[in-house]
């Protein structure tokens, strides 16, 4: 009885297992976002350029002014 | 028919507006109140004017934090200590200190024992005295790195490592501060608890620095029990400067509970100190180390040499001498010669 | 060149708390984390007067003064940004700010209460004008989109001004002109090291 028990137990069907090969490929793929991440990061703006002004009085700033002087 | 009409609608209308304009003197006078906004209304200098220094403008918010209530904290006083005046006090202890140092090595040189080494060995300092001390010593030593590194990082390091680089090293320095802290405060409650009754002070003390300690000049050695006068300048600086930081320390790392100025009288005073005690922490491991023969043993192995123990702490060689039980003097006894 | 300020009529400000609300909603900032807030002063009694309150991106700022990374930077704008990266969440600025700007997404001690988080004036961050990177860390970058912040922009009684500091004063002079009343430029001295002559 235990002896077929044990060779039940081999009989795993093997592919139960895959969840944690799924496991490795996401922390692996989670590993090259941040990869990425990083390499996002150094391109990011350079000194001169986050520091330029971006205020523009476009015709929605006018507006915004206009109705503010009722 | 229409002009009785009218007749009877103006006379309503009369007597409408007629008893309005009756009643209106005692409304118009409660009016200011409520019609003319500028009578009581809040204005932002007088409120400013109105407070004391180190207080805040603050009212209610409907967010749950307490500090949102809080609106305007004026004065820049802190920030121009912290930025300027910190800085500077803390190059002139730890540069001074040093200076000092250096001067007092060309001047006395290593205070050596005069009678020479003596064969015997005395236990100064056993396993739990050397663990406590060396567990002040150490986390205050790291304290005292990462947290200059908040004072001079940007100045000194930043330049060379590069601001990324410094940021990662900074944001490790910081962690490492905020634990480190707490072995600091368990070393500083054991120092005091282990070394408190052999610190109090007494009369020879008072002789003890009218003599100059002994360091002054070659072969004066004041008397002195288990701690001498410098010793326990150190231990009730440790002690008492070390409480101060710890209960600083605690306040800027749970800074949530107090208003703004309360958290920058914290940053100050553990800013300030931190660099006294680093002053003075600096003479106590030059006199320990370089600067006196046979001290370092004191911390080291524990057992001192019998005559530097004569010679610094001649009080309490005769205690430990008139001891009964087991003796804590060893080694093979001066041979004749 | 235009320098960019808030300014808070207080006379107008009925405490509705749709600046604080479109702040959170437009960066999508972290529970805990208010960028803005309204404080009532005077609360219940004759004179009450609601402030609706936020970084106000100083003349020379606190906070980037006594930053021991110098993390912060003032752009052309006269936008006090701060970059995360560099960051270490160690609550210098926030002992600084006068006024309690500095927020920090978790509650915890400093040793782990995460990377400081203010407004920006929807001005974005050291990323790109724009990316995805910039959005998560700073929220939305309106200024380069031509558009001027949310809170000021929604304001439903044109209480909460933002903009050229030259034109908003103006727009301000006006009103207290028309209206015969006005509390002040709130924070101005303290922020701008000037105020309103009104």
């Amino acid at each position: 009885m235990s002896t077929t028990k044990d060779e039940k137990r081999e009989t795993v069907d093997p592919a139960r297992r895959n969840f944690l090969r799924a496991g490795l490929v996401g922390a692996s793929a989670a590993a090259v976002g941040t990869g990425a991440g990083v390499a996002q990061a150094q391109a990011s703006e350079s000194d001169s350029e986050k520091k330029k002004a971006r205020y523009k009085e476009t015709d929605h700033v006018k507006k915004y002014y206009a109705t503010n002087r009722y | 028919m229409a002009s009785t009409f009218s007749k009877v609608l103006l006379a309503g209308l009369t007597a409408f507006f007629l008893s309005v304009s009756l009643l209106a003197p005692p409304a118009a006078a409660q009016a200011p109140a409520s019609v003319n906004p500028t009578a009581q209304s809040v204005k932002e200098q007088q409120l400013l004017d109105a407070l004391k220094p180190g207080q805040a403008l603050s009212g209610r918010a409907s967010i749950p934090n307490k500090n949102a209530a809080t609106l305007i904290q004026p004065g820049r006083d802190w920030r121009a200590y912290n930025q300027e005046t910190l800085p500077r006090l803390a190059a002139i202890a730890v540069l001074g200190a040093l200076a000092a140092l250096v001067l007092f090595y060309l001047l006395r040189g290593k205070i050596m024992i005069d009678a020479g080494r003596s064969t015997m060995r005395i236990l100064r300092f056993g396993a739990i005295d050397r663990f406590v001390h060396w567990l002040t010593a150490t986390s205050f030593l790291t304290l005292a790195l990462t947290g200059a590194n908040v004072t001079f990082g940007k100045t000194l390091l930043a330049p060379i490592m590069g601001a990324e680089a410094f940021a990662a090293w900074a944001g490790f320095a910081k962690l490492i501060h905020n634990y480190v802290g707490f072995a600091f405060m368990a070393g500083v409650a054991l120092t005091f608890l282990i070394w408190v009754k052999d610190n109090i002070p007494n009369m020879i003390d008072v002789k003890w620095f009218a003599a100059g300690g002994g360091l002054l000049s070659k072969g004066s050695h004041p008397p002195a029990k288990r701690f001498n006068g410098g010793q326990k300048i150190v231990f009730w600086s440790v002690v008492l400067g070390g409480a101060f930081m710890s209960i600083s320390g605690w306040h800027l790392l749970f800074p949530t509970n107090e208003g703004l100025a309360e958290v920058q009288w914290h940053a100050t005073i553990h800013g300030t100190l931190a660099f006294v005690m680093l002053a003075l922490i600096l003479a106590h491991i030059y006199i320990g180390s370089v600067g006196m023969e046979g001290a370092f043993d004191a911390m080291g192995s524990g057992e001192v040499d019998l005559n530097w123990a004569k010679e610094h702490h001649s009080l309490w060689v005769k205690e430990e001498q008139a001891r009964k039980g087991t003796s804590r003097i060893s080694g093979a006894a001066q041979p004749a010669e | 060149m235009a320098r960019m300020k808030f300014l808070c009529d207080a006379d107008r400000c009925i405490e509705c708390n749709a600046c604080v609300t479109a702040c959170k909603n437009e960066h999508e900032v972290p529970w805990g984390i208010n960028r803005r807030r309204v404080v009532t002063i005077n609360d219940g009694k004759p004179g009450e007067r609601s402030v609706s309150m936020a970084c106000m991106h100083c003349t020379d700022a606190p906070c980037a003064s006594v930053c021991p990374v110098n993390c912060f930077y003032t752009t052309a704008d006269a936008v006090v940004l701060h970059s995360k990266d560099l960051c270490i969440g160690c609550g210098y600025c926030f002992y600084a700010c006068p006024f309690g700007a500095p927020q920090y997404p978790k509650t915890a001690n400093f040793g782990s209460r995460g990377k400081m988080d203010k407004c920006t004036y929807c001005a974005g961050g050291p990323e790109v004008d724009g990316s995805q990177a910039e959005l998560d860390k700073y929220g939305r970058n309106r200024l380069a989109e031509g558009k001027l912040p949310l809170c000021a922009e929604m304001c439903s009684t044109k209480a909460l001004l933002a903009g050229d500091g030259d034109i908003i004063a103006q727009i301000y002079s006006q009103r207290v002109a028309k209206r015969g009343y006005g509390s002040g430029a709130w924070g101005w001295k303290v922020a701008y090291k000037e105020t309103i002559s009104l």
